[in-house]
């Protein structure tokens, strides 16, 4: 139990190499290791807690954009429902009008399918009318409608006045041509006579008549001179029947 | 009957004698540095780590946490050789489980030589701490009188520090020695337990009183005053 100074000394160097050793493969890498693994976890931490910022003010960022974006859709909205009714206004208008001027058409159309049927129902009566009026005189008297219808115009002739008369031979006088004479239908020789023998008397002359055959007259006699005119046409009695006609037809378009 | 490993000797040339306490210090360092050199070889950095690597850490940080709470506010100053003493004793008594070897701490060679480490440590790192002068005149306070006990006191807790450590793990290997020619089965090996445990504490003993020293002759001392302020 004694202190052996040799081992001493060589204890103490072997100590002294330890410490050399530990220092050198244990200490400095192990410490070396906590540090930089340390310092890592604490750029780790300060790199979050930058990032964590940056987030933060993106998240703001991103809420404000998205504040405005609701606020220009609102906007838009608005101005779309806006024009969306200013259109719908304006289509209307448009179609309002349309409808107007389709009506307007509708009626013109009708006025005009009115005339027509008026035009229609008017020979129509004219037509029916001569017919009975031709068949009535011709079973009363045993004259044809055309004799009595001459007669008629004679008589007119006949009945003339002053002012008239002169109208007719002035204008006789400057027509050098034939005087036109218009019926419905053909006359006898016999008629054209007794009419160029109403016309003499008048004018004081033998006139040179030209008849003519005209359908479209229905029944009536139309005399004319270098423009003048003078007629005699059942259409005459029947406008009294045709304006009762208009009046009815008045009454069903409205 | 041998006390101390000192007495087997391998190789003897007069003065110069290759004893077993040399021998099983060679085969602690090469132990703790081979084994520290393949640990700290691939160290890393990051978050994952090896187990052994996390045992190394958590010896180390362990170490330097209590040389913080004994006095000493930068660690790694005194880690290197107040770990060291530790690791040295600590594995030297861990290997006792290891039949046929015995302890280099139950040397008083070796404990003599680490006590005297610790009693050149101590004004080592108090004249760096604290500077010369500063250093000398811890040993004239209060006042000079107590010079001459404060000399004693250096010497006697050295003396200390090395019988302590060698009549511990002597005395260990001892009584395992005795008892082994008593009852050969089971109860040296509860007392090898014991011994291992002992062992440990001295370790910690040993290393905790050489950072208790080493703080105290650091201590820079500040006036009454201050110190109440503070």
């Amino acid at each position: 139990m004694t202190i052996d100074w040799f081992t001493v000394i060589a204890q103490a160097v072997n100590f002294l190499v330890l410490l050399w050793l530990m220092k050198r493969f244990l200490y400095k890498p192990v410490l070396h290791a906590i540090d930089q693994r340390e310092k890592g976890i604490a750029e780790e931490l300060s790199k979050a807690e930058t990032q964590k910022g940056e987030a933060q003010k993106q998240k703001e960022e991103y809420d404000q954009k998205k504040e405005d974006l609701n606020r220009q859709s609102a906007v838009f909205l608005k101005k779309a429902q806006e024009d969306g009714q200013a259109e719908r206004q304006r289509l209307l208008e448009e179609a309002r009008d349309a409808a107007e001027v389709l009506s307007t058409k509708r009626h013109e159309a009708l006025v005009m399918e009115e005339k027509s049927l008026r035009n229609e129902v008017n020979q129509r009566i004219q037509k029916e009318a001569l017919a009975i009026a031709r068949k009535v005189l011709k079973d009363l008297a045993g004259a044809s409608l055309e004799e009595q219808m001459v007669g008629v115009f004679t008589q007119c002739l006949g009945n003339l006045d002053d002012m008239e008369i002169k109208t007719l031979t002035t204008a006789l006088k400057t027509q050098p041509g034939k005087i036109t004479l218009r019926t419905a239908f053909d006359i006898s020789r016999e008629l054209q006579i007794t009419i160029e023998d109403s016309i003499q008397k008048i004018v004081q002359r033998k006139p040179e008549v030209n008849f003519e055959a005209v359908p479209e007259l229905i029944s009536g006699i139309e005399l004319s001179v270098n423009g003048q005119k003078m007629s005699w046409s059942v259409a005459d009695y029947l406008s009294s029947l045709s304006e009762g006609f208009e009046d009815l037809l008045k009454v069903k378009v409205r | 009957m041998r006390l101390s490993p000192d007495e087997l000797i391998f190789l003897d040339y007069g003065f110069v004698k290759l004893n077993a306490t040399i021998v099983y210090t060679w085969g602690l360092m090469l132990i703790l540095v081979v084994g520290s050199m393949i640990i700290t070889r691939k160290l890393s950095v990051t978050q994952t780590r090896s187990r052994w690597q996390n045992l190394l850490e958590i010896l180390i940080t362990g170490i330097e946490k209590q040389i913080e709470e004994v006095g000493l506010p930068h660690p790694r100053k005194y880690i290197n050789f107040l770990g060291t003493l530790f690791l040295f004793i600590a594995s030297a008594s861990l290997f006792t489980i290891i039949p046929g070897y015995e302890p280099p701490t139950g040397s008083l060679s070796t404990t003599v030589t680490l006590a005297l480490g610790v009693f050149i440590a101590v004004p080592y790192f108090g004249i760096t701490e604290q500077g010369l002068g500063h250093y000398l005149k811890t040993y004239i306070k209060p006042t000079f009188i107590m010079l001459p006990f404060n000399l004693i006191s250096e010497l006697s807790r050295t003396l200390a520090l090395a019988v302590r450590l060698f009549g511990n793990m002597m005395s260990g290997a001892m009584i395992i020695g005795i008892l082994l020619t008593i009852s050969p089965f089971i109860f040296p090996i509860i007392m090898t337990m014991l011994g291992l445990l002992t062992g440990m504490v001295q370790a910690y003993i040993f290393s905790i009183l050489a950072a208790v020293y080493i703080a105290a002759a650091t201590r820079v001392r500040k006036p009454k005053a201050e110190t109440a302020k503070a």
